[in-house]
């Protein structure tokens, strides 16, 4: 690069539009689906408000706090009230129901897996709900798609149960006889948290250390590259 | 500072799209590389964690071509957005010739721009860079979410809360279906071409 090169942004801008022309999408290309509806057995339009519930999905990715679970399994049972009388519906508002007072009641240590779970069920009711031409099959071939991943979730739950009903029995069996049970609890409770939480640091330590050595071998690798 | 090595004829140009969590920096290079693949012919690679966000970073180069005999290649990077990362965002931030941040629209995320931008300011610091000289484009994204319902911030109350002491380009963008995002990438590229070249005459 010289002082010579005056006309380089001009240059510069068009092999841009060379590589980006055409297949830019234009912007009036966006969703302008601004209510979705659908009918009733007796043909009375219902006006869902998806905005609501998508709003609280997103939220609940972001922080999981007492004030949007509630707003969600709220939500969640005021629409699944609207729509009773859908049988496919009504299965995915019982799903992200489950799903919701799971993550309220677990928070931060609900299965990892199950944010996504949640977006996925969300995702799949967004595109029934949607008007469209979705026959009956289709949806309940999404429907099935959700559920098998929500049974899979469950799985995944209660595998992981039974281990901490034998942790908790040995406890017990390797608790004295003579021990304040009160007290012995209370403090088996404290221990059992203590663990749990530093079983997660550890296993976020470890994620991090190992990122932030990649990243650095990556660097490293750039700057010999450099040289 | 851009890697150019005189003797291959090459300049590495380094631009990294900022901002807060789940905010779509990534959306934004997934866009980029769906779309244009055929064309940039490269590889992307996104390192995420089991929950889809964003690990370490998201790298897509792709070649420009020559330009004034020069090869130039461009090289962008996300950062991971999630506050815990400060290190790693730092570290990618080295040698950085020009952000894009990348604010999220929605109301809820008011205070996480700010905070992001401010978070910004810092790690550039740290490389002796300022916030007010680097090249740097504003992206206000998910507009599309306002047809949903989604309470989103206006842009003008995006523009005060973000680039009232900036005062540099900015637009609204919708990261997930394309709008502009093709756009920001140019005016990201012209504007950080246009200033290597002045800090090389």
């Amino acid at each position: 690069m010289t002082a010579k090169n005056d006309h380089m942004i001009e240059e510069v801008e068009t092999r841009l539009e060379e590589i980006f022309r055409d297949v830019e999408l234009p912007t009036e290309t966006k969703k302008t689906n601004i209510k979705k509806e659908t009918s009733d057995p007796a043909g009375n339009t219902k006006v869902s408000e998806p905005g609501d519930l998508k709003e609280l999905v997103l939220s609940i990715e972001w922080e999981i706090t007492d004030e949007v679970m509630s707003r969600f399994v709220a939500e969640v049972a005021r629409q699944s009230e609207l729509y009773r009388d859908d049988r496919v519906l009504v299965v995915f508002f019982k799903m992200l129901d489950s799903l919701g007072k799971y993550i309220w009641k677990y928070k931060g240590e609900a299965n990892p897996g199950v944010v996504k779970v949640l977006n996925s069920v969300y995702s799949g009711l967004d595109r029934i709900i949607t008007p469209g031409n979705l026959k009956d099959e289709q949806k309940e071939k999404i429907l099935a798609t959700e559920l098998k991943g929500f049974k899979k979730l469950k799985n995944d739950i209660l595998k992981k149960k039974p281990r901490r009903k034998v942790k908790k029995a040995a406890k017990h069996a390797l608790r004295g006889p003579d021990q304040d049970r009160k007290v012995d609890k209370s403090v088996l409770e404290t221990l059992k948290t203590m663990q749990e939480s530093f079983t997660k640091l550890q296993e976020d330590l470890k994620a991090f250390v190992h990122s932030e050595v990649d990243g650095l071998k990556m660097e490293m690798k750039r700057l010999l590259e450099e040289k | 500072m851009a890697f150019v090595n005189l003797k291959k004829k090459e300049v590495q140009v380094k631009i990294v799209y900022y901002g807060p969590g789940r905010g779509g920096k990534t959306t934004n290079l997934e866009y980029i590389y769906k779309t244009y693949n055929d064309r940039i012919k490269t590889e992307m690679i996104a390192i995420k964690t089991q929950g889809d966000r964003t690990l370490f970073f998201d790298f897509l180069p792709f070649e420009m071509g020559k330009i004034k005999n020069y090869d130039v290649k461009i090289q962008l990077y996300t950062v991971p957005g999630q506050v815990k990362y400060d290190a790693t965002r730092r570290l990618v931030l080295r040698g950085v010739d020009g952000v894009v941040f990348v604010a999220d629209s929605m109301s809820v995320r008011r205070k996480n721009n700010m905070l992001s931008l401010k978070n910004l300011q810092d790690n550039l610091a740290t490389y002796k860079k300022s916030i007010f000289k680097i090249p740097l484009v504003l992206q206000y994204n998910k507009r599309d979410l306002h047809d949903e319902g989604i309470p989103l911030l206006s842009c003008e109350s995006m523009e005060k809360d973000l680039n009232s002491r900036l005062e540099v380009a900015s637009m609204e963008a919708s990261a997930l279906n394309g709008q502009n995002v093709v756009e920001t990438l140019k005016k990201i590229i012209t504007l950080t071409m246009a200033a290597l070249e002045k800090e090389f005459k």
